[in-house]
């Protein structure tokens, strides 16, 4: 661990080992730039609720909080200064922890909104406990419109044997924004976790999910929808590391690219101890516009032949014309077919949150999307 | 294209192992050993006596080398001490054009890996280099007639030197990691080839490179330029003798293939296994040009191999099949990488790996798709095979579309043998090694199909010979 006095120049922005020449997909140059103390309350995009009967926590950019979490001392077990500089700053100006227990038998639902500063970078890290035979469902919602601040969570997690934790991660911004998320999940044994992310545009958006399986029987599910538009950059990170035997990890993002830039990386790590695991890693990404950039890198890394599956498929084309036959002859036009493929993608990662605010967040893609959607 | 003489062809494969088993004794004229440093370099350049214009790029070369950091994504080189190497053996032999010309010691290694016998009947030409130099040329008669070149490096840099120019590290420069200057700055025997307008050679050209010492380094260059409209078919392989200390090869294969030409490249790597493998490979596809690479990485203690290819020009299309074997504590990390710049590029990028006995396979891919690089379609498959709880396999493939028009798909696989499928095969007869042997060759049948029968062949019967430790198919 550096101490806080140290020179977090000397650490680097992020450490690669994958590549003989490539450097990194993310824009850290550009958050550390917008980093700096964090100045009035940006207009949210999303003001409905979007968990119905959920508590409600509120973060704001001061670094000061509303809701029921119990709030402790800066610390975080599952991120270390040294991992790469961004996150090292983020940890060193947290000024508390904020702490989510569920205890054993208990049910929870939390909606968690972040009030994005206007400018400069906000910080908070939020610790979730869930204990044994309980659930917990978080919605960490986060939106801004004409933001050109940086807000940044770390989220851990940890999961209980035979618990459930779901998790929504909705970030919709306008292209001045620059949110950083975090989220790192340890799960034991005969544990489900799940986590879906609505990531819409921002100037550039990084999200980072990493869930680690350990025990017997154990569940990761990670379901992404992400889109970028025309000067917007969404960043995805999604990473499994399977230690569970009899485990199943999934991991699908599916992508719409508008003239922006969309970049995901995904890592499934099956380790010798997940035995009889099924595992997957798939994402579909469909270019509409032009203009746009899009990078894929899903990984895959399997010790011994205790799997009894570990696949990726990955593809990046423009919208198959044959889809786009298909529902012209049923009547629809570019509009339609969009919306149609939008709501489709997005059903099952909003499934579980409340109706009217699917509907806005559905609203804000096709209010952005472009009226022509020809390949 | 069709590759004619398959029996001789894996006779010289599977006498690469034999050839390993024992080392040659000859006579050694020079060797620089030492730190890469000036000095060394220029020693090198002066033995050779090479134009001004060739050192001043080495030397550029080592600049660059210095100034690189070491590449941070390697491993499994620790061992690797580049002051204790011999960076330039020649033995005491002369370039021969005849077989009775070279020394019996380095004849013998020759004869055990059935050379003479496949060049008489399947080669179009051949090149042996023995340690840093090449000893022998065997250039049939055809090639001549169609105005093919076919000479040792170091003679292109003298006899042709504005094409040597034009194209050597050019296509892949020296600048763009640690090893690839190192290698520039070293480099020691290696073939030229140049195939004139609309020429197409039947037969393939081969060529072979031995190292005979524990602690050398080889860094050999080749060089193929396919012009407009002709076709070149290119088998590279190689072979050493188990020391119990490490040998370095750093080698590197640069092709241009001009406008509507076509160029094979097709390499056996079966280096014995403690040799340390970096080899750098990439080739320029022009307008319409069609450039296929074929790895069978079977061999060394650890490789570093991607072969690449740049699809420049519009229609330009490329093949990539990567086939490694880790069979052991070994490590192979190979892959493929695809640049479309050119319209309507068309890549096919297959893999298939099988790790064995705690050996590890990684394979990092690149396909980058170039704005303007209009309907390019890239298909990628990576397969790999774990046979045993101590073995792994990791899959990096990156894709990058940058190309509104653009299509690209990837997908990969890790699997392992059933008991079922055991149990099936056991029931019919099947030794348990019999019955591996059978799954990896199963394994592997797509990606055979997709090869000419005869390479298919060839390919096919290195993997018997690698699992027939396993027992049964050798």
């Amino acid at each position: 661990m550096l101490e806080r006095s140290a020179d977090i120049k000397d650490v680097p922005y992020q450490r690669v080992r994958d590549s003989p020449t490539l450097k990194f997909y993310s824009s850290w140059e550009k958050y550390e730039s917008g980093m700096g103390e964090p100045v009035g309350i940006a207009n949210p995009i999303i003001n409905e609720r979007m968990l119905r009967g959920a508590e409600l926590v509120e973060l704001r950019p001061d670094g000061s909080y509303r809701g029921s979490l119990e709030e402790e001392s800066p610390s975080a077990d599952l991120f270390s200064v040294t991992e790469g500089r961004i996150l090292a700053k983020h940890l060193m100006s947290l000024k508390s922890s904020l702490k989510l227990k569920v205890n054993d038998g208990e049910n929870r639902r939390v909606e968690i909104i972040y009030l994005a500063p206007e400018a400069g970078s906000s910080h908070h890290h939020i610790r979730i406990d869930v204990g044994r035979g309980s659930s917990a469902e978080i919605a960490l919602i986060s939106s801004a419109r004409s933001s050109a601040g940086v807000p940044i969570t770390t989220m851990e997690a940890f999961v209980g044997e035979g618990s459930k934790l779901r998790i929504w991660r909705v970030s919709v911004f306008e292209r001045e924004g620059l949110p950083i998320s975090w989220l790192r999940v340890s799960g034991r044994g005969a544990s489900e976790v799940e986590v879906r992310n609505v990531l819409l545009g921002g100037g550039a958006s990084f999200a980072s999910d990493e869930i680690s399986l350990i025990g017997s029987k154990s569940a990761a599910k990670m379901n992404s929808f992400l889109m970028a538009m025309e000067g917007e950059k969404v960043d995805h990170l999604t990473n499994i590391s399977n230690n569970s035997p009899g485990s199943n990890a999934s991991i699908f993002v599916n992508g719409f690219n508008f003239g922006g830039v969309l970049v995901h990386r995904g890592k499934l790590k099956v380790t010798r101890e997940a035995i009889e695991s099924e595992n997957k890693l798939s994402s579909i990404f469909y270019r509409i516009g032009s203009g746009s950039k899009t990078y894929s890198v899903p990984s895959l890394e399997v010790e011994g032949d205790f799997a009894v599956s570990a696949s990726h498929e990955t593809s990046v084309s423009p919208l198959p014309e044959i889809v786009l036959f298909y529902m012209k002859s049923r009547g629809l036009n570019e509009r339609e077919s969009l919306e149609v493929m939008v709501r489709s993608s997005l059903s099952k990662v909003l499934e579980g949150m409340d109706g009217d605010a699917i509907e806005k967040v559905i609203s804000e893609i096709l209010l952005r999307a472009p009226s022509g959607i020809s390949p | 294209m069709k590759v004619e003489g398959k029996a001789e062809l894996l006779d010289t494969i599977s006498s690469s192992s034999e050839a390993a088993a024992f080392s040659p004794r000859y006579e050694k004229a020079i060797e620089i050993r030492g730190k890469v440093d000036r000095s060394l370099v220029e020693e090198i350049s002066r033995e050779k006596r090479e134009p001004e214009w060739m050192l001043r790029l080495r030397l550029k070369a080592l600049e660059s080398y210095n100034k690189l950091p070491a590449p941070n994504w390697l491993s499994g080189i620790d061992e690797l001490d580049l002051d204790e190497l011999i960076h330039y053996l020649k033995p005491d032999a002369a370039l021969a054009r005849s077989w009775d010309d070279i020394p019996e010691g380095i004849r013998r290694v020759y004869e055990s890996l059935k050379l003479p016998e496949a060049e008489k009947r399947v080669l179009a030409g051949i090149s042996f280099q023995f340690e840093s130099e090449t000893v022998y040329l065997g250039v049939k008669r055809m090639l001549e007639e169609k105005k093919v070149i076919m000479v040792p490096m170091e003679e292109a840099v003298i006899r042709y030197p504005d094409m040597v120019k034009q194209y050597f590290s050019k296509v892949f420069p020296y600048a763009e990691h640690k090893f690839a200057a190192l290698h520039t700055a070293l480099w020691s025997g290696g073939v030229f080839v140049y195939v004139p307008k609309g020429v197409r050679i039947p037969q393939p050209i081969e060529a072979f490179f031995f190292m005979a010492s524990a602690l050398e380094g080889q860094f050999e260059h080749t060089l193929l330029i396919a012009d407009e409209g002709s076709e070149l078919q290119f088998i590279e392989g190689c072979s050493a003798p188990m020391y119990k200390r490490y040998s370095f090869h750093d080698g590197m294969v640069e092709i241009y293939a001009h406008k509507g030409s076509k160029v094979k490249f097709v390499t056996l790597q079966n280096w014995s296994g403690n040799v340390i493998n970096f080899n750098n490979k990439r080739a320029v596809a022009e307008g319409g040009a069609y450039v296929e690479w074929l790895e069978g990485s079977v061999g060394s203690k650890v490789t570093y191999v991607y072969p690449s290819t740049i699809l420049k020009g519009n229609d330009s299309s490329t093949s990539i099949y990567t086939i490694t074997i880790s069979n052991g504590k070994k490590l192979k990390d190979t892959g493929a990488k695809v640049i479309a710049i050119g319209k309507n590029a068309r890549a096919k990028l297959v893999s298939k790996s099988i790790s064995a006995n705690g050996g590890k396979n990684v394979y990092r891919g690149l396909v980058r798709i170039n704005k303007g690089a209009m309907n390019a379609v890239v298909a990628s498959s990576c397969d790999s095979l774990i046979l045993d709880g101590s073995s792994s396999s990791y899959t990096y493939p990156h894709n990058q579309v940058e190309e509104d028009t653009a299509s690209i798909t990837h997908e990969a696989r890790t699997g392992r043998i059933s008991e079922e499928q055991l149990f099936y095969m056991r029931s019919r007869g099947l030794s348990e090694g019999e019955a591996k042997s059978l799954m990896v060759l199963g394994f592997m049948e797509d990606v055979l199909i997709d090869v000419p029968f005869e390479m298919a062949s060839v390919l096919n019967s290195v993997v018997q010979l690698e699992f027939s430790k396993l027992g049964g198919m050798g």
